[in-house]
C-alpha cells in the first residue's frame, strides 16, 4: 500500500504564520508547547488506568441513562470519527488518524491524544459500530418485523449478528491487519472485553433473559461464532456476503444441537438420579 | 478535558450516545415531581454486587428446603405443611431476583453450579442428621441472609436520606426494590422463629454445627459479590 503523502510538521506551523497576524502566532505557538506538556501528562494518566476497560456490566435501570459505548472525550471522539473516513483507503494506521486530525482543524501532533495510536483507531471502530447497533434495534426498530412470540432469541440474535457483520463489509479488505493488530499480547485483554460487551449487548437485544449458567455458555458461543465469521468475512470474495451469512447459519445450527445434546444428557442423568434415590427411599435407605 | 486543543467551531459540538434525560428536570417548578437521585457508579456496584449474591442465596435456599423435605417428613409428617410453606416462599424469592437480574442485566454468578451442588449437599445432609439439625441448619442459614438483608436496606435508606436532603427522591425501581427486600428479610426472619420454636437449638452437636455453616454462608456472600 503506497504511503500517503502527508505533509510535514513545519509545514503546518508555517501555515499558521503566514495566515494569521503576528500575536496570533505567538499565542498558537505558545499553545503548542502548553498543550505538549498536558499531553504528556495525559498520556502518562492513561497508561495508568486503561479508557475503555471500564465498560463494566453494572446495574442497568430504565429511569438511570446507561453508560456510553466508549469514553473519548470530545475532541478524540471527533479526530477517530474523521479518521474513520479514512480507514478504507489507509487502514487502521497512524495516516488514518493524521489524516482525521487534519480534516477536523487539529495540528498533526494531535494524535498524541490517543496513547494507544491505531488500536485506539480499532477500538473505537468496535465501540461505536456497538452503540450503532443499540442505536439500530431501539430507535430505528431493526427488530420490529421479528416481535412476535413466536420467533426464538436464537433467529433475532442471528439477525443482529449478520447487521453487526454488515457494517464491517466496507472496511473489510482492512480488517485482517486489524485483527492481527488486536492479537498482540498487550492488546487482547481490551479486544477480548469489547467482544464479550458486543455478545452480551446482542443477546440483551435479542430479548435472552438467562440468569443461571447458560448466561455464560451463551455470551461465550455469540463470542465464539461472531468472532470466526469476522474471519471469514475477510477471505469471503460474495458481493452480499452470502457465503459468510452461510457459515453463521451454520454455526448456530451447530451450537443449537450441541446445547440439544448435553441438555438431553443432562435430563437423563438427573431422571437415573432421582430414580436410584426414590428406589433406595422404598426400600427403606435413610437418604 | 483536553477539549481547549479542539478549534473553536469543535467546541460547540456535543457529542451524545446517549439521548439525555435530565435536560426537562431541570426547570424547577413547585408542582412537578422531586428530581430523580442519580446512582454513582460506586451505588451501581453496590446494586450489581447485591442482587447477584441475593440470586445465589435464593437459589441456595429452595435446594436446600428441596432436599431437607423429604427426610424430615418421613420421621415428622407433622412439619409437612411448614416445609412446604417455606419452600413455596423461597421458591417465591428466587423468581423475583430471576427477575431483577435479568431486567437490571446483572451478571449471574459464575459459581452458579458449585452453589447448586454445594446448597443441595448441605440439606441432604442435615437432613439425614434429624429433624434438629435440618432446623440447626435453618436457623444458621436465615440468620446469616437475615442480617445480609438488613445490611442491603440499610444502605439503600441512607441513599434515600442522602436524596432527600438534597431534595430528590429515589426513582420507582428502587422505592419498590426496598420494599421487596424489607418483605422478604421479614420472611426470612419467620423461619428463623419457625426453627427455633421447631427445637433447633437441640441439635447435637449445636455449635461446631452452626457455625460452620454460618461461616460458609458469609465465604459464599463474599464469592458471590465478586464473581
Amino acid at each position: 500500500m503506497a504511503r500517503p503523502f502527508l505533509r510535514p510538521l513545519h509545514y503546518c506551523r508555517n501555515q499558521i504564520h503566514s495566515s494569521s497576524s503576528p500575536s496570533s502566532f505567538c499565542s498558537a505557538r505558545v499553545f503548542l508547547f502548553s498543550s505538549r506538556s498536558v499531553i504528556l501528562q495525559q498520556q502518562h494518566c492513561l497508561r495508568g488506568g486503561p479508557l475503555l476497560s471500564r465498560y463494566r456490566h453494572l446495574y442497568h435501570s430504565s429511569h438511570h441513562p446507561d453508560t456510553p459505548p466508549h469514553e473519548y472525550t470530545n475532541s478524540q471522539t471527533t479526530i477517530l470519527t474523521a479518521a474513520l473516513k479514512h480507514v478504507p483507503a489507509h487502514g487502521f494506521t497512524r495516516d488514518a488518524l493524521t489524516l482525521g486530525a487534519r480534516d477536523t482543524g487539529f495540528l498533526d501532533v494531535s494524535i498524541q491524544l490517543l496513547p494507544r495510536g491505531e488500536f485506539d483507531l480499532i477500538l473505537f471502530w468496535l465501540a461505536s459500530r456497538r452503540g450503532l447497533l443499540r442505536a439500530a434495534v431501539e430507535r430505528n426498530g431493526l427488530l420490529r418485523p421479528l416481535e412476535s412470540e413466536f420467533v426464538s432469541v436464537e433467529e433475532k440474535t442471528r439477525t443482529l449478528i449478520l447487521e453487526r457483520l454488515k457494517m464491517n463489509n466496507y472496511i473489510r479488505h482492512q480488517w485482517q491487519d486489524a485483527l492481527a493488530l488486536m492479537s498482540l499480547p498487550s492488546h487482547i485483554p481490551l479486544s477480548l472485553s469489547e467482544l464479550h460487551a458486543l455478545s452480551s449487548d446482542i443477546l440483551y437485544l435479542a430479548g435472552d433473559t438467562s440468569v443461571d449458567s447458560s448466561w455464560y455458555t451463551k455470551r461465550l458461543s455469540v463470542s465464539a461464532i461472531y468472532a470466526s465469521a469476522e474471519v471469514i468475512m475477510t477471505q469471503d470474495s460474495s458481493p452480499d456476503l452470502s457465503a459468510t451469512e452461510a457459515f453463521v447459519n451454520r454455526r448456530i445450527e451447530d451450537s443449537k444441537a450441541i446445547g440439544d445434546k448435553l441438555n438431553s444428557a443432562k435430563q437423563c442423568l438427573g431422571f437415573m438420579g432421582s430414580t436410584a434415590i426414590g428406589l433406595g427411599r422404598s426400600w427403606g435407605l435413610k437418604i | 478535558m483536553l477539549d481547549f486543543l479542539a478549534p473553536s467551531a469543535l467546541l460547540h459540538r456535543r457529542y451524545h450516545t446517549t439521548p439525555t434525560h435530565q435536560s426537562t428536570e431541570s426547570q424547577p417548578n413547585p408542582k412537578a415531581p422531586k428530581p430523580k437521585y442519580f446512582l454513582s457508579e460506586k451505588q451501581k456496584e453496590f446494586l450489581d454486587s447485591a442482587l447477584r449474591v441475593n440470586q445465589a442465596g435464593e437459589l441456595a435456599a429452595t435446594l436446600i428446603y428441596t432436599a431437607q423435605t423429604p427426610q424430615v417428613v418421613r420421621s415428622h409428617p407433622h412439619l409437612r405443611p411448614l416445609m412446604k410453606h417455606m419452600y413455596n416462599q423461597e421458591e417465591g424469592h428466587f423468581k423475583t431476583f430471576n427477575q431483577m437480574i435479568a431486567k437490571h442485566r446483572v451478571r449471574p454468578t459464575a459459581m452458579y453450579p458449585v452453589w447448586e451442588a454445594a446448597a443441595t449437599f448441605l440439606g441432604w445432609s442435615t437432613g439425614v442428621m434429624g429433624r434438629e439439625a435440618a432446623m440447626a441448619c435453618t436457623e444458621a442459614v436465615e440468620t446469616e441472609i437475615g442480617s445480609h438483608y438488613n445490611e442491603q436496606v440499610r444502605e439503600i435508606l441512607s441513599w434515600e436520606a442522602d436524596a432527600q436532603s438534597r431534595g430528590e427522591e429515589l426513582d420507582d425501581e428502587l422505592k419498590e426494590m426496598l420494599t421487596t427486600f424489607r418483605r422478604i428479610r421479614d420472611e426470612e426472619l419467620e423461619h428463623l422463629d419457625h426453627a427455633v420454636e421447631n427445637d433447633s437449638k437441640e441439635a447435637q452437636p449445636y455449635d461446631p454445627l452452626v457455625s460452620v455453616i454460618r461461616l460458609g454462608c458469609r465465604t459464599a456472600i463474599k464469592i458471590s459479590e465478586r464473581v
